[in-house]
């Protein structure tokens, strides 16, 4: 389905899709196919469904300038996904910090929602690696998880060219990190973690 | 003595890696373009969690604006 500059690649199911593992693995390599042939793809959720295509036009046109900007975002650059398993270090002086006194409730309420959101999107465990990774990366999403021994999950968007470095320094690590943390790294993945649109995102 | 590791990284650190992400960047990533995603696994819709997980969001903020206002709320 073609609308303006984007193109959608669609099929037409009579049901809703199992989420089974084959089912999972063939959508992964469609995806990954669109991905080598065009310059820039954003995956859909999967088990996203459109009544027809001119509802899914509708959806696309209504956002096309997001869309192109996201695209823009995710060209030539693959996701490298990095999980940090260990016991969570205390929580950063975040939370320590004194509140304003004068601070009314509302005032402090979204203090309390602003420094819940830095905890959950930060992850000071991988910090030791950030200098050899930061010239790599074009942007990284954290997941931080609230129970478990995966503390959290750094989802890494680099150009395909800086695979290889990116693999070379995780790899320089042997898998552990100061604090005895462990990792586990997979990719190269399609851009999932990165393609989201302003509107169009149910997660945080 | 092998100290066996626990499920999550045995999972994790064996062969199962990817495809753990496999259903994470599925599940719980990508483009979400319209309400209407709709999935069936094992009698749970993972999607759906989501979408539940924000209506408490929703319902943890409305109750302290009802506390903090009543006289207005009620009419």
């Amino acid at each position: 389905v073609r609308c303006g500059g984007i193109l959608a690649a669609v099929g037409e199911m009579a049901a809703a899709p199992r989420a089974d593992a084959p089912l999972l693995q063939a959508h992964d390599a469609v995806v990954r196919r669109l991905t080598a042939g065009a310059g820039a793809v954003l995956p859909a959720r999967f088990g996203s469904l459109a009544a027809g295509e001119a509802e899914l036009a509708e959806l696309l046109g209504s956002r096309a300038p997001l869309f192109a900007e996201a695209l823009e975002r995710v060209r030539g650059c693959v996701q490298m996904t990095l999980r940090v398993f260990g016991t969570a270090a205390a929580p950063a002086d975040l939370d320590s910090l004194p509140e304003d006194p004068m601070a009314g409730p509302g005032t402090r309420f979204l203090a309390a929602r602003r420094r819940e959101h830095e905890r959950r999107t930060s992850l000071p465990e991988i910090d030791s690696l950030r200098p050899a990774l930061r010239p790599l990366l074009r942007a990284e999403r954290v997941e931080r998880q609230t129970s478990g021994r995966l503390i959290g999950t750094a989802f890494h968007l680099l150009p395909r060219a800086a695979e290889e470095d990116y693999r070379a320094a995780l790899e320089a690590t042997g898998g552990h990190l100061p604090g005895g943390y462990r990792l586990a790294w997979s990719g190269p993945w399609p851009p999932y973690a990165f393609a989201t649109v302003a509107g169009m995102e149910l997660a945080p | 003595v092998s100290v066996p590791a626990e499920p999550g990284i045995e999972i994790f650190e064996g062969g199962d890696t990817s495809l753990l992400d496999l259903v994470d960047n599925l599940l719980n990533q990508g483009v979400v373009l319209t309400g209407d995603v709709v999935l069936g696994l094992a009698g749970v819709d993972l999607v759906y969690l989501r979408l539940s997980l924000l209506l408490c969001a929703s319902d943890r903020i409305l109750p302290r604006r009802e506390r903090e206002a009543p006289e207005e709320e009620a009419s």
